[in-house]
């Protein structure tokens, strides 16, 4: 059997690859995602103060430190068993919209837009945002980094700190908003707003416009037909920050509907020999192997999922483009891959009104924002929906409230089937009957992979701090047929 | 815009300060910059990468960046110089942790930002980047004065590359 790795050479060496296994008749045989996993979280935690947990988090991981902050705050709140007052639920969901417009707007221009723009299988030199830039005009690239520099601004504003906040405390957040606050609050909402929209019609104009895109993201070997899971409000419409986990199979059938203590009745993690990844699924159905279909136990948690498990979204703008991407996929639940960029650039949207929605809001002046816990700290479970997937913190602490269990599930480790089995199928697409596949082949295998926006080995990022990729092709007796390596 | 920053060195450390020998960069920046005169240099460490870095760097006419490399890549505790050639990379990034530090200055120049002039790369090399803990292995953590001395003496140091204001 032949082998062809995706490789990176970066500090992930040796851990996180893509191996792609062909057969004799030069066809993909099976796929495999190995990558890296940080040791010791549970250990670390144990024995400190459970309060402090949430600022330990953000340390977690340097792309979604605010989601850790948010899931790690909830779940202390629900250890020490306090009911946070509603001015600062909202506070809380403000600051985590702001975070999704910053979030989101990187992931779509930087990463997701360059397969698009300059194109799936353009030189390798070209597909990254300069090539976008050079593309669509410096404007664009300016406009990129000036929102997001809106969006940082505006979280420090609120929280005192965007990286690494400390402002989610048990009982609610350190403090409140001023009323001088909403003046730069409104200001920068209202541009991130039209610059979401801007983005749509990008997204439009770039991607839809062009019947080649379309077919791709249509082809079967982007499409991948497993459950989906996200987080919605009393409406069943989507939420970030709050609310119940909805689960529902490939048909869009609903499978499940919990609250973020019964995730373990609901969610069960294998163990594949090859790797020591976990893989997430349904605990009801059971483990099945990594399959689709109807009755699949395995799910998805991306924002495509978010939008397919929910029934619309609770803003204006928002629900117009989720009604037409499904008029576009050809209904709901929507199983291309690919349309997870687009689920993104709606989600933007959505943020952005939910941004302008909050400031309204009479309570977001409120001082009262905190409620002091005084019951005797326990267990609790707190879920938020991160940019990259459900995420679910998990503590148990004894009467005084020091640690004795953490339990952590991340957005990216609830894909980790879904992830190979994209690739798989992608790969099985793209590359059938190729004995030496082209660099911008593997590229397309790799669209795959990058429409998660896999979020691995957080926070690390020692040089040279990048991730080119080694491709090698082996013979069926494992002799090295054909090396690529680029970047 | 951003403020116009004030024309001293940035001291810039890179890590993750729970992750076993991630935190060196952190270290060795934190006490380099505790060695200079006050005012003298500004210090950030920080827990990000890639991207996150553009608006870190913004403003800083001269740079010096100490992170971790890569295990393998170098003993525990040697001392690398990197020429930002060197880790320059065009690829198309698969997350936003990768995207390298050669492409952040790329963006930022193409779109008009003020970016580092001189920008001076040291890396430590690490034996354990995975595990959570707050201190680093002994390997490491024995090399940090050393490796502080040397970058002080290459940059600050009588005859250093870089004259600092009195």
């Amino acid at each position: 059997m032949n082998k062809i790795s995706i490789d990176p050479v970066t500090r992930l060496e040796g851990h996180g690859k893509i191996e792609i296994f062909m057969d004799e008749q030069n066809d993909v045989a099976n796929v495999y995602l190995q990558i890296p996993e940080l040791r010791g979280f549970e250990k670390f935690c144990v024995g400190r103060p459970v309060e402090e947990v949430p600022r330990i988090v953000t340390r977690i991981c340097g792309v979604c430190p605010l989601a850790h902050h948010m899931a790690s705050a909830k779940a202390v709140d629900a250890v020490y068993h306090v009911e946070i007052p509603s001015a600062a639920r909202k506070l809380r969901e403000l600051m985590y919209s702001v975070y999704y417009v910053y979030d989101h707007t990187l992931h779509f221009y930087y990463l997701g837009a360059p397969d698009f723009v300059v194109g799936p299988t353009a030189p390798a030199a070209k597909r990254n945002v300069l090539g976008v830039i050079e593309k669509v005009g410096l404007e664009i690239g300016k406009a990129v980094i000036e929102h997001r520099r809106l969006a940082q601004d505006m979280q420090i504003l609120i929280a005192g700190r965007s990286t690494h906040p400390v402002w989610c405390i048990a009982g609610g957040v350190s403090k409140g908003l001023k009323k001088e606050d909403l003046v730069p609050l409104r200001e920068n909402a209202k541009k991130c707003l039209e610059f979401a929209k801007f983005t749509l019609k990008v997204f439009d104009d770039v991607v839809l416009k062009n019947k080649a895109y379309v077919d791709l993201i249509l082809s079967a070997g982007y499409r991948l037909e497993v459950g989906d899971m996200g987080l919605v409000d009393a409406d069943n419409k989507v939420n970030f920050y709050d609310g119940l986990v909805r689960v529902k199979d490939a048909k869009g059938r609903e499978v499940a509907k919990y609250k973020a203590a019964d995730y373990v009745q609901n969610v069960a993690e294998h163990i594949e020999p090859h790797s020591y990844l976990k893989y997430p699924y349904l605990k009801a159905r059971g483990w099945q192997g990594m399959v689709e279909g109807p009755e699949s136990s395995i799910y998805r948690a991306i924002p495509l999922s978010r939008l397919n498990a929910a029934d619309g979204m609770a803003t204006p703008l928002a629900q117009e483009h989720y009604e037409k991407m499904y008029s576009v996929l050809g209904g709901k639940p929507a199983h291309q891959t690919l349309a997870i960029h687009w689920a993104r650039v709606i989600e933007l949207l959505y943020a952005a009104e939910r941004w302008n929605e909050l400031l309204e809001d009479p309570e977001i002046l409120s001082p009262d924002v905190h409620t002091l816990p005084t019951e005797k700290p326990t267990e609790g479970v707190g879920i938020v929906e991160a940019p990259r997937g459900t995420l679910t913190h998990h503590y148990a602490t004894d009467e005084n409230g020091i640690v004795v269990k953490a339990n952590l599930i991340v957005g990216t480790t609830n894909n980790n089937a879904p992830i190979s089995m994209s690739v798989k199928k992608a790969a099985q697409q793209v590359l059938k009957g190729k004995r030496d596949p082209e660099e911008g082949l593997l590229n397309m295998v790799e669209m795959a992979f990058r429409a998660y926006d896999p979020c691995f080995s957080c926070a690390t990022h020692s040089l040279p701090g990048q991730m080119p990729l080694e491709v090698t092709v082996r013979e069926p007796d494992g002799t090295v047929r054909h090396h690529l390596k680029r970047g | 815009m951003r403020p116009a920053r004030p024309d001293v060195p940035l001291v810039l450390g890179l890590g993750n300060p729970i992750l076993t020998d991630d935190r060196v960069g952190l270290l060795v920046a934190e006490r380099l910059h505790a060695r200079l005169p006050e005012g003298a240099a500004a210090l950030q460490l920080v827990h990000v990468g890639g991207l996150e870095l553009l608006h870190v760097l913004e403003g800083y006419r001269r740079v010096v960046l100490i992170d971790s490399i890569e295990p393998g890549k170098a003993a525990p505790g040697e001392l690398r110089r990197i020429a930002l050639e060197d880790i320059a990379s065009t690829y198309a990034p698969i997350t936003p942790h990768n995207a390298g530090l050669a492409h952040c200055l790329g963006l930022g120049r193409a779109c008009g930002l003020e970016m580092p002039e001189d920008l001076r790369i040291y890396a430590v090399g690490v034996c354990d980047p995975y595990t959570f803990s707050e201190t680093c292995s002994q390997a490491v953590e024995a090399a940090v004065p050393r490796v502080v001395e040397t970058v002080w003496r290459e940059l600050f140091g009588p005859g250093g590359a870089w004259i600092l204001q009195a």
